[in-house]
């Protein structure tokens, strides 16, 4: 969990990771996002899938901003062979953070020996990349969240994350509810798809412990530092 | 005049909701099954429970590849075709990489094309999904005749989870089809198909039509017919 009062925009920039995750995006999206990324120093930079991993490398090359991508997005309804598949594609490709959609249906289902599964077998295949899974909060009771966050945990994966973005964003609740189900554990949250305002929500959000904002705008939430310092919602700088 | 059984089988019932479970999805295929509709589709995940449910039946094991962003690589489209069709996938709709179609990458769509082709020869039916909201007039055309050239069974419009097609959309995808195999598929229309509305694209020389209500269609039209005789 960041402070807040330590931080200046440059070092907060780790704190995002910036993404281009639209269906229509074209390899110039791709380059102007992943160069903002750069930009903005922040954590990873992530494509909708490992189509797009070869031009994210050129413009992340020499940079330490990780080269990400999406696995089974945004509905994480694939069978696990195929997550796999993708997976290892997105590893072998020169990704070094992955965020797989969980496949919901099969958590509502009561399957919870299927999601197991395909998160071990994710973590597997990702090799010496970052894991993230992503429930989708908005879709699921508070029993699911809770339920699905300990999966995520107990599984091994670095990272619980809130939603793709393509839905509705989470709300506090379920993020108070996925940092308590993991609280033990050295799974993190990460937060992303939340609808606007942007700048003040992603501090928000960091304030009550998360580790990681997912936003394709990052450039807008970091600017704003000051302007939250000045506002009182983010403590003054104290170096 | 098509007779009611006629009429289902110009409709694909489909059902994407990821939030959806086993039960609710059980419960859509056996009503497919019982309105006897051309096929149920859902989300990979679940084609082994919908082909249980559908054994036995003449309503096809339908599957949506790369769904519904159609924007992953071509490696993983066809693991996902091979792995449905494994799981009992007799139509499979893939959904085209719209980044690619842009960029002017041809070379890589010919391959998703003969690649969906190949691997459901003799087995599925085959789809592509163009998502036309998000096409040029031009891209469209260039996409219906490369999908015709590569033999697929159908162009379809969208996957109903982004942007809609519009009549103008279906009509230069019908225009633009240079074959007689390839037929037209328009899915993805805003809230309800209407009964007027799939007799109008019936007669305009849509082949199916796919849509969560597919069997309160098939009752609709039956109802209709009662009605007229």
């Amino acid at each position: 969990m960041v402070d807040l009062a330590t931080v200046t925009s440059w070092e907060l920039g780790k704190c995002f990771d910036q993404s281009v995750l639209p269906k229509n995006t074209t390899e110039e999206d791709i380059r102007e996002g992943a160069r903002l990324a750069v930009k903005y120093n922040c954590a990873a930079f992530y494509s909708s899938s490992p189509y797009w991993t070869s031009v994210v490398l050129e413009e992340l090359e020499g940079t330490d901003v990780l080269p990400a991508a999406a696995i089974a997005f945004p509905f994480g309804s694939a069978t696990s062979l195929v997550k796999v598949k993708e997976a290892e594609e997105a590893a072998s490709l020169g990704c070094r953070a992955l965020d797989m959609v969980m496949n919901i249906g099969a958590l509502k289902s009561g399957r919870s020996d299927d999601v197991r599964r395909e998160c071990r077998e994710f973590r597997d295949a990702a090799g010496d990349a970052l894991t993230k899974v992503i429930l989708e909060t908005c879709f699921l009771t508070d029993d699911e969240i809770r339920r699905g966050s300990e999966i995520v945990a107990e599984e091994g994966i670095d990272y619980v994350k809130t939603s793709s973005g393509q839905f509705e964003g989470p709300s506090m609740e379920h993020v108070l509810i996925m940092l308590d189900a993991v609280s033990e554990t050295p799974t993190k949250v990460k937060v992303a798809g939340v609808k606007f305002p942007r700048p003040q929500n992603a501090y928000a959000f960091l304030l009550a412990g998360v580790d990681l904002i997912g936003t394709r705008d990052a450039p807008t939430i970091i600017d704003a530092l000051d302007q939250m310092r000045q506002i009182g919602l983010v403590p003054a700088y104290r170096g | 005049m098509l007779t009611v059984a006629e009429y289902a089988k110009h409709l694909d019932m489909a059902v994407h909701l990821q939030k959806l479970g086993e039960a609710d999805i059980r419960q859509y295929a056996r009503q497919a099954r019982e309105a006897n509709v051309a096929a149920f589709y859902t989300n990979p995940f679940w084609n082994a429970v919908v082909a249980e449910e559908l054994a036995g039946s003449d309503v096809r094991v339908g599957a949506g590849i790369a769904f519904p962003y159609g924007a992953t690589t071509t490696g993983v489209k066809f693991a996902e075709i091979s792995d449905a069709l494994e799981n009992g996938a007799t139509a499979v709709d893939m959904v085209v990489n719209i980044g690619a179609l842009k960029d002017g990458n041809y070379v890589l769509i010919d391959k998703e094309l003969a690649g969906l082709r190949d691997r459901c020869a003799g087995t599925a039916l085959t789809k592509l999904i163009f998502e036309v909201a998000f096409l040029t007039d031009e891209e469209i055309v260039t996409l219906t005749r490369m999908c015709c050239d590569a033999g697929l069974d159908y162009v379809k419009t969208s996957t109903g989870t982004e942007g809609f097609p519009t009549e103008h959309h279906v009509k230069l995808m019908r225009d633009s089809i240079t074959n007689d195999r390839t037929k037209l598929k328009v899915s993805g229309v805003p809230r309800q198909f209407t009964l007027a509305a799939t007799l109008w694209m019936l007669d305009m020389g849509v082949d199916l039509m796919g849509t969560r209500s597919a069997a309160n269609l098939v009752a609709e039209y039956a109802a209709h017919l009662a009605e007229k005789s």
